[in-house]
């Protein structure tokens, strides 16, 4: 397989009066040609503020720090702001978690789609033609009519289908979908997921998924990666990563969703709460928070081990965890 | 666990709160209907004393309104809520202020339900002393008493709701509804703005308090699989009606109601393996302006024929504790 997408040491921070919030620390990770790869984690690890580097979306007092974002063998990082332009929709798309706000609110959907033509032979009426062609395969009836409404018009999950065709204008090869279902209700999420299933294959694109709901990466994704205090903890193939997790944070979390039977049984939830990023530990990030620590947890931040091929984890203790079940038994 | 002997606590009968819509002069003069917003649309349901009862549904469903029109923060169109004896909709002045002692609320979000400029005790001693709940020499006791309750260090008393994160946001929340030596917490997405982490230490805080201070609990959500885990019984509501209700123990495994069903596929199983590209239901729920003749769901509804359009189902019992609005049930009869 192909690698489409191979993010080295990213390092993303943001520069506050008194402070440096060190969002992304040292991220590496590969996505391959047609695959779902998903990037878990909690509010504030850095998976939305990874996604956002690989388009160069940082803005001030953000900033791109270190590493390197290859796509299709060259150096994101290093391109203009104008080569960048060329990236960004053509090659690599992105839907975002609040479609409301993503939406431009004074201009009509239609106007939202035909903009994303970069075409400038097309007249107005072959755009809008497009449109409505693009807005019936996401699954948008009666185009016509709604390419002359505003975002306020749509409902949440039209938004979201909506903003699909935009992306969708540019053909691009790479899919950045950022929370995409989060702000859902479950029926309409299960609606949307399905589309970027489709539209994956149909216009085979790869997906880069993030989400902090496992529900949503068992769904979706081929290989996953989660991600805790700005570094990644674990990355695998999905059935690995649900049947035979092999870290602290990872079974942690696994243990800590109710599933359908659970009702008799009393969950374990993780204690106490992700570390401050402005003065992240120096050892393991989830060493406070950790039930299999010891001395050299605090001192000493663990390599990335492979375990077996395509898993790998970030813990000193792999062994002690050898015995521990997931969600899935394999 | 289910409750044993049921002493029957809240009483809702025909409970609707319609919310008007604007009209102009215009309207007024043509003499155009009033158009209403039906957010609650007649729900009768039973909530038994020391039991945990989730209400399910999708949002504007009206589960938080009918949250609020319980606990009168809505005045409710029409409808009896009967408390304890006590038609809590009769209730005014010195007197719905002394009930409402009995019946708190925990809202969804942490960060505007407290008062940004009052700190945490003040917050909380605000509570007291308006209910008159003890003497003014006990109360620094009382404070500290609800802080342990939560879990909240009590050295930081003194500090503002900014200073904390979203989860000890809620447990302050919680101290706050629990001030007032409740008998009923409405609990409306008490966990939905929380991390997957945080959210269980939340539910096992409720839980724990729940059993130790005999509460007895609504819990409003739309994780199916955190109310599964939680509650005894659980209540599916959909476009202003209850559709379903049942013991959460059986309930999204053999649901009665289509309706049920949907929502119960729709909620992404944690098995790779199971995943399907089969989408469970097109479409999205109709205005609660517009509720379809018939059954509400029938548009939807992939079993829906002739009576469904024309006859709004009656709610009926179809097995042990398991009742279901529905003329075409998925299931007749429980074992």
């Amino acid at each position: 397989m192909n690698k489409i997408l191979e993010v080295k040491n990213l390092e993303t921070n943001f520069f506050g009066k008194t402070e440096v919030v060190k969002a992304v620390r040292g991220v590496s990770f590969n996505i391959y040609e047609g695959e779902t790869f998903g990037l878990i984690g909690e509010s504030g690890c850095g998976k939305s503020v990874t996604c956002r580097s690989i388009l160069r979306l940082i803005r001030d007092p953000g900033k791109i720090s270190g590493g390197s974002i290859i796509y299709k063998g060259r150096n994101l990082l290093e391109l203009s702001e104008k080569e960048m332009t060329e990236y960004r929709g053509k090659e690599i798309g992105m839907i975002f978690q609040e479609p409301m706000s993503a939406l431009n609110p004074v201009l009509t959907i239609g106007e939202q789609i035909c903009e994303a033509f970069k075409d400038k032979e097309l007249t107005k009426s072959d755009k809008e033609e497009k449109a409505i062609e693009f807005l019936k395969i996401v699954g948008i009836p009666s185009g016509r009519q709604r390419l002359k409404e505003y975002p306020h018009q749509f409902s949440g999950g039209m938004k979201q289908r909506a903003m699909m065709a935009a992306v969708l204008v540019s053909k691009p090869k790479l899919l950045l979908a950022d929370e995409p279902t989060t702000s859902l209700d479950v029926t309409i999420q299960d609606q949307i997921l399905k589309l970027i299933n489709r539209l994956k294959k149909e216009f085979s694109m790869s997906v880069l998924l993030v989400t902090h709901d496992l529900g949503v990466v068992a769904e979706m994704c081929d290989r996953v990666a989660v991600m805790y205090a700005g570094k990644i903890m674990e990355i695998a193939d999905i059935l690995t990563l649900f049947g035979e997790p092999r870290h602290p944070y990872t079974i942690g979390l696994s243990k800590s969703i109710p599933y359908r039977g659970a009702q008799s049984e009393r969950l374990h939830p993780i204690k106490g709460n992700p570390p401050d990023l402005s003065n992240p530990p120096k050892g393991c990030p989830f060493e406070p928070r950790c039930i299999y620590k010891e001395k050299i947890c605090e001192e000493m931040l663990p390599e990335l081990k492979e375990i077996k091929k395509g898993h790998f984890s970030r813990c000193h203790f792999l062994e002690k965890l050898e015995n521990e079940k997931g969600l899935i038994k394999l | 666990m289910p409750v044993q002997n049921k002493e029957t606590m809240l009483k809702v009968e025909n409970l609707y709160k319609w919310f008007p819509l604007k009209r102009t002069i215009l309207d007024a003069i043509t003499k155009k209907p009033i158009r209403n917003v039906k957010a609650v649309d007649g729900v009768s349901m039973e909530i038994y004393k020391g039991e945990n009862i989730g209400l399910v549904g999708e949002s504007g469903c009206g589960k938080s309104t009918l949250a609020k029109t319980i606990i009168r923060l809505y005045e409710p169109t029409s409808g009896k809520v009967n408390f304890k004896g006590v038609d809590f909709t009769l209730l005014k002045g010195k007197n719905l202020r002394e009930k409402r002692t009995d019946i708190q609320m925990i809202f969804q979000d942490p960060y505007s339900s407290l008062n940004p400029r009052m700190s945490i005790k003040e917050t909380l001693v605000e509570a007291i002393k308006y209910h008159k709940i003890c003497k003014d020499s006990e109360i620094g006791l009382k404070v500290n008493e609800l802080l342990d309750m939560v879990s909240i260090p009590r050295y930081v008393a003194d500090r503002f709701p900014r200073e904390f994160s979203g989860g000890q946001r809620q447990r302050i929340s919680i101290a706050r509804a629990l001030a007032v030596n409740p008998e009923f917490i409405l609990a409306d997405e008490p966990v939905s703005s929380l991390d997957v982490s945080i959210q269980m230490q939340i539910i096992n805080l409720l839980s724990d308090l729940k059993n130790r201070l005999n509460l007895t609990v609504l819990f409003i959500s739309h994780n199916l699989r955190v109310v599964e885990y939680i509650t005894d019984r659980v209540a599916v509501m959909y476009l202003g009606k209850i559709v379903e209700i049942g013991n959460s123990k059986g309930l999204f495994e053999f649901p009665a109601h289509p309706y049920t069903n949907i929502l119960t596929n729709a909620t992404p199983v944690l098995d790779p393996r199971k995943k399907t590209d089969k989408i469970v239901i097109e479409g999205e729920v109709p205005s609660p302006l517009d509720v379809p003749a018939g059954c509400r769901f029938h548009p939807r509804c992939p079993f829906a024929d002739d009576i469904c359009k024309k006859v709004e189902p009656e709610m009926k019992l179809i097995s042990k504790d398991r009742y279901v609005a529905c003329h075409k049930p998925l299931i007749k009869e429980l074992s």
